[in-house]
């Protein structure tokens, strides 16, 4: 499973910090963490730490792979504007995260993936919000891959988000988003897409010291599933066990007495 | 007009160097690298592979029991003398990397003592300017105690050494690292212990590109098509990008070919099998091309005639 590493938001103490610094080192060093941790994208997200949006952003961007300059990025903002300038930048492989199925926003998003040669994570929700019935999401989820493949991206470009909702807020969503991801991965297209999700929402709201149980175990249902990636926090070690563990149960990698420590040297 | 259907892979297989020349410290007068494909065998259109699988002609100290008339025929007095066997497989029978079996040294045999056994060692490096491997006798107690010598023999020469395996590795890598050699990483046809033999030599920092991985193999007829899928397996494992699976392989086609009953049996007790000679070699060649195409690097054969065909197989597969 790729694992994109949540660590790089603006939102956490240690990173606003840095970017009200200008501290290239500490950037590097999140980035540098996240990797080892195991994570195969670096998602990039200024959040609240700079009313320049654009130009941290951009800084980031240049600031992570001037130290790793092969490790994808995921550009990290709801709005285009922010997306287009961490694209500009960007020499590394590069995932626009994300679009929605928005006609205006999904056309414009695309045309930046064709552009900048992205891929692209489309979340399955439009005007109407996020839709509370599987097929729903499954059918934002056609209508955005459809028109990727339209645009000329091939469907494994495209990344689709079935839209985690905390279990503490609507319980019966959780089996919702892991139906959608199974039929997403089954039978829209063949090739398939993938899947990628923002796991951590599952647990919001609920206790502390709960949260990493309810991530990793949901973690473990939806790669049973199929899911191909998940925006994740790679310092929580129990939660990379268990998804090294669910590919070794899913046939995805070979076994042997050693497994986590052989993952870790492959990753 | 239908879409050709290419399968691209993200990963490819370790390039490995066997042999050290002068200019790398060593005396051998080539070095020759193996492994390195992006592409399941022969599948040139789809990845590459920059280095040819290679034929290794193997020597014994102590020549088999196993060997018949055909053997006996094609290898000729030289099969008493190592040095003169090694140095006849360079020159005239075209070997590209020679494996050294120290088959004298087993409790079983001759039982010899570890100054003999160098100084046979040493004979073949001065006879011969390729690339050696060294195997032991198998016997683990014996080898633990004679192949870490060995190394010090070889020094400089980027040897390779066989074998470690999962209870018995220890002693051998770490004589490796120390050396600047290769290693043969060894698994009782289960690819689950392949890999980790693989990880346990890389915990004791043995370098990736140092491991070839001997996963046991038999000749046609004895076990074949499940070793075969071992290999297979592990070289798809390695370009999906399984980092301890990503070593080059090497077979033993001619031990396993040599006593295997259909290739020995004499022509005057099954005649209806045909004539030995065409049966010896066709069981080695058949058995080497079979594993070539499962995506091993390094066919370690006995008969001329067979290596002759074989790289002459592999030369015809590598054309683009």
């Amino acid at each position: 499973m790729l694992i994109i590493g949540e660590r790089l938001n603006g939102m956490f103490k240690r990173v606003k910090s840095a970017i009200e610094q200008k501290n290239k080192k500490e950037i590097q060093a999140v980035a540098e963490e996240e990797i080892k941790a195991g994570a195969g994208m670096i998602d990039i997200n200024v959040g609240t730490a700079a009313a320049d949006q654009e130009g941290t952003m951009k800084w980031l961007v240049e600031t992570v792979q001037e130290k790793f300059p092969k490790i994808p990025l995921a550009i990290d903002s709801s709005k285009p504007e922010v997306v287009l300038a961490g694209l500009k930048v960007c020499r590394n492989p590069v995932l626009i995260n994300s679009t929605t199925a928005e006609d205006a926003k999904l056309e414009k998003l695309l045309g930046f993936a064709v552009e900048y040669k992205a891929d692209i994570l489309g979340l399955t929700l439009d005007e109407n919000g996020i839709p509370s019935q599987k097929d729903e999401r499954v059918a934002l989820a056609a209508k955005i891959l459809m028109t990727a493949m339209e645009m000329g991206l091939s469907p494994s470009q495209v990344y689709i988000d079935p839209v985690v909702l905390p279990v503490k807020f609507g319980q019966d969503q959780c089996l919702t988003m892991i139906s959608a991801i199974r039929d997403i991965k089954t039978a829209l297209n063949d090739p398939p897409p993938k899947t990628a999700i923002g796991l951590s929402n599952i647990s919001n709201g609920a206790p502390k010291e709960m949260r990493p149980l309810i991530n990793r175990t949901y973690l473990v249902m939806c790669l049973a599933a199929g899911l191909d990636g998940a925006i994740v926090d790679p310092y929580d070690t129990d939660l990379v066990d268990a998804m090294i563990t669910s590919e070794l149960l899913l046939n995805k990698q070979i076994y042997s007495d050693s497994f986590l420590k052989a993952y870790r040297t492959s990753h | 007009m239908v879409e050709r259907m290419l399968e691209k892979w993200s990963s490819s297989v370790n390039v490995v160097t066997l042999g050290a020349t002068k200019s790398e410290g060593g005396t051998r007068s080539k070095s020759v690298k193996v492994g390195g494909e992006s592409t399941l065998p022969f599948l040139l259109e789809e990845g590459g592979m920059p280095c040819k699988p290679v034929v290794a002609m193997e020597v014994q100290d102590l020549p088999s029991d196993n060997f018949n008339d055909v053997y006996r025929k094609a290898l000729g007095s030289v099969m008493n003398d190592p040095a003169a066997w090694a140095q006849k497989c360079e020159k005239e029978w075209g070997a590209e990397v020679i494996l050294l079996r120290l088959t004298s040294a087993h409790p079983d045999t001759k039982n010899a003592p570890v100054d003999k056994v160098l100084k046979t060692i040493e004979s073949v490096r001065k006879a011969t300017g390729l690339p050696l491997i060294i195997a032991g006798c198998g016997n683990a107690e014996k080898d633990n105690v004679m192949l870490p010598e060995c190394t010090e023999a070889l020094k400089k020469e980027r040897a390779t050494f066989a074998s470690a395996t999962q209870e018995n590795y220890k002693r051998l890598a770490a004589a490796c690292i120390a050396g600047g050699h290769n290693i043969i990483s060894e698994s009782p046809l289960d690819i689950n212990i392949c890999k980790q033999v693989n990880v346990l030599l890389g915990e004791i920092d043995m370098p990736s590109d140092r491991i070839i991985i001997y996963s046991t193999n038999g000749a046609l007829g004895y076990g074949f098509e499940y070793a075969y899928s071992i290999i297979e397996r592990t070289r798809i494992a390695a370009l999906g990008g399984d980092k301890t699976m990503s070593m080059p392989v090497i077979v033993y086609v001619g031990t396993e070919c040599i006593r295997a009953k259909e290739a020995k049996a004499p022509e005057a007790e099954f005649p209806a099998w045909g004539a030995d000679f065409e049966r010896a070699v066709a069981w080695e060649v058949t058995t080497a091309v079979g594993y070539l195409n499962a995506g091993a690097d390094i066919c370690v054969m006995f008969h001329p005639e067979a290596v002759r065909v074989v790289k002459s197989y592999v030369d015809r597969m590598m054309v683009k």
